[in-house]
């Protein structure tokens, strides 16, 4: 089981682009098939969830963001907090992104300068098989 | 023929025969870039009813071309021992052991020795001589001799087994160098599909590593569509690694990969083999597996097993290790 099975898998449920070859290669693992019906029944299980918060609540909260509306929007260091927040976001993702980029580069094997091959003659028997 | 000519003719021939002679006094000297490779003599001890032990140990420095001699000896009852230098020094019943080794030639991983053994015995006087041309991978044991006793001594030791090996002695220039070995294991199917493992290990040059990819595993029914079984098939393969710096830069590597394919609880057992070859640092190189073989029967619930054939299931399949090999700054 691999990552890359675990995130096209979870692009497929929620009805996402994937790629098909991935999908194939994860559904001839009996552990890919596994993960695939996990997926499903949590999917399942947040369509059929219908909670809802009650009027009560909605109403509290409106009142609640209302009194706040008049005050000046919070700022740091003169640019709005909104901002500097999403900064923080994107620039977060991007250091992940990076790391994930550098891992996968680590994990594909690099193209071979030269090719050596064992013949069937320098294969041998080192332990014996059975069942 | 002039006397000027006569003393020029006398000359020439009195220089030859002195650089002549002066070549033959010179002893033969190795190489200076030659690997020096040490040569143990060991003898293990068994108990009774314990498990064995090193008992002894006598070591030979030789290098390509050269000869030594080293003995181990031992009193019959097998408890007292006495091991290097080339005299005898027992008395009363005893065994002697004389091993003299010659150095044919050295490569990682690949070391061929001629091994002379010359065994004397004290009451009942025997002599027992053994000679073997060896290739030996640097530290595995050759077993040359074996004793036993039936005598209930003290030390309750009922046998004795020597045996030979080889060991390189490390260019103190690159002795305590590290080195980073990145393998990948890739297989591709007959559709162009690859599955990817990835194992890094890094350790000082010379010393043997060993490694072991996460399974791969498919469904019988992935390999053959109309199998209808949801059985799992993997193939394990695992090997050890080891590299040692050259004077130049370059590496010398001895990769040993093995390679199982295991069917259910069953297996089709597990070979392998040995690539030698010379690497830049950092340089990548691909070692293909031959095409898997062999065979797994698996049972249809009650009904009689059947026979599945490795070689018809993987056909059009390529397994194949990639080795880079770095040095560590």
């Amino acid at each position: 089981m691999t990552d890359r099975w675990n995130e096209t898998l979870s692009r497929l449920i929620d009805g996402d682009p994937v790629d098909p070859g991935v999908v194939a290669e994860a559904l001839e693992s009996p552990d890919g098939r596994r993960l695939l019906v996990d997926f499903t029944a949590v999917r399942a299980a947040f369509d059929r969830d219908t909670a809802a918060p009650s009027a009560a609540f909605l109403g509290q909260m409106q009142s609640a963001l209302a009194a706040a509306e008049p005050h000046p929007a919070p700022r740091a260091g003169g640019f709005p907090l909104r901002l500097v927040a999403l900064a923080a976001a994107a620039a977060l993702l991007l250091g992940v992104g990076f790391e994930n980029w550098r891992h996968r580069r680590v994990e594909a094997p690099p193209s071979a300068a030269r090719v050596l091959r064992f013949e069937t003659s320098d294969w041998t028997s080192v332990k014996g098989g059975g069942r | 023929m002039s006397y000027r000519a006569i003393v020029r003719v006398v000359l020439t021939m009195g220089f030859a025969a002195a650089f002549t002679g002066a070549l033959r006094s010179q002893p033969a000297q190795p190489a200076a870039a030659s690997p020096r490779v040490k040569m143990t003599l060991r003898a293990l001890a068994t108990p009774a009813s314990k498990p064995s032990f090193e008992n002894a140990t006598a070591d030979v420095d030789l290098s390509v071309g050269e000869s030594g001699s080293t003995t181990i000896s031992t009193m019959s009852d097998l408890c007292t021992i006495a091991a290097g230098g080339t005299v005898d020094r027992m008395s009363g019943p005893h065994h002697a052991w004389s091993v003299h080794f010659t150095l044919v030639s050295v490569q990682i991983d690949k070391i061929t020795v001629d091994v002379t053994m010359d065994r004397r015995d004290e009451e009942p006087s025997t002599v027992k001589q053994v000679t073997r041309h060896l290739v030996l991978t640097e530290g595995t044991r050759h077993v040359i001799d074996f004793v036993e006793t039936s005598d209930s001594a003290s030390c309750a030791v009922r046998s004795m087994m020597l045996d030979v090996s080889a060991a390189f002695d490390e260019a103190p220039a690159f002795a305590r160098e590290l080195l980073s070995y990145d393998l990948w294991l890739t297989h591709r199917d007959a559709a162009g599909r690859e599955w990817t493992r990835h194992e890094s290990r890094s350790a000082r040059q010379g010393d043997l590593v060993d490694f072991r990819f996460r399974p791969l595993t498919w469904t019988l029914d992935a390999l053959v569509p109309a199998g209808g079984r949801d059985t799992a098939l993997e193939e394990h393969v695992s090997g050890s690694i080891r590299g040692r710096i050259r004077e130049d830069g370059r590496i010398d590597v001895s990769c040993q990969a093995m390679r199982e394919l295991a069917l259910g609880e069953g297996s089709g057992g597990e070979r392998g083999g040995q690539k030698i070859f010379v690497v830049r640092s950092g340089e990548p190189i691909r070692i293909e597996l031959p095409p898997a073989s062999g065979q797994s029967s698996i049972a249809q619930g009650n009904g009689p097993s059947t026979r599945l054939d490795y070689a018809q299931l993987f056909g059009g399949h390529t397994t194949a290790i990639i080795v880079k090999v770095e040095r560590v700054p």
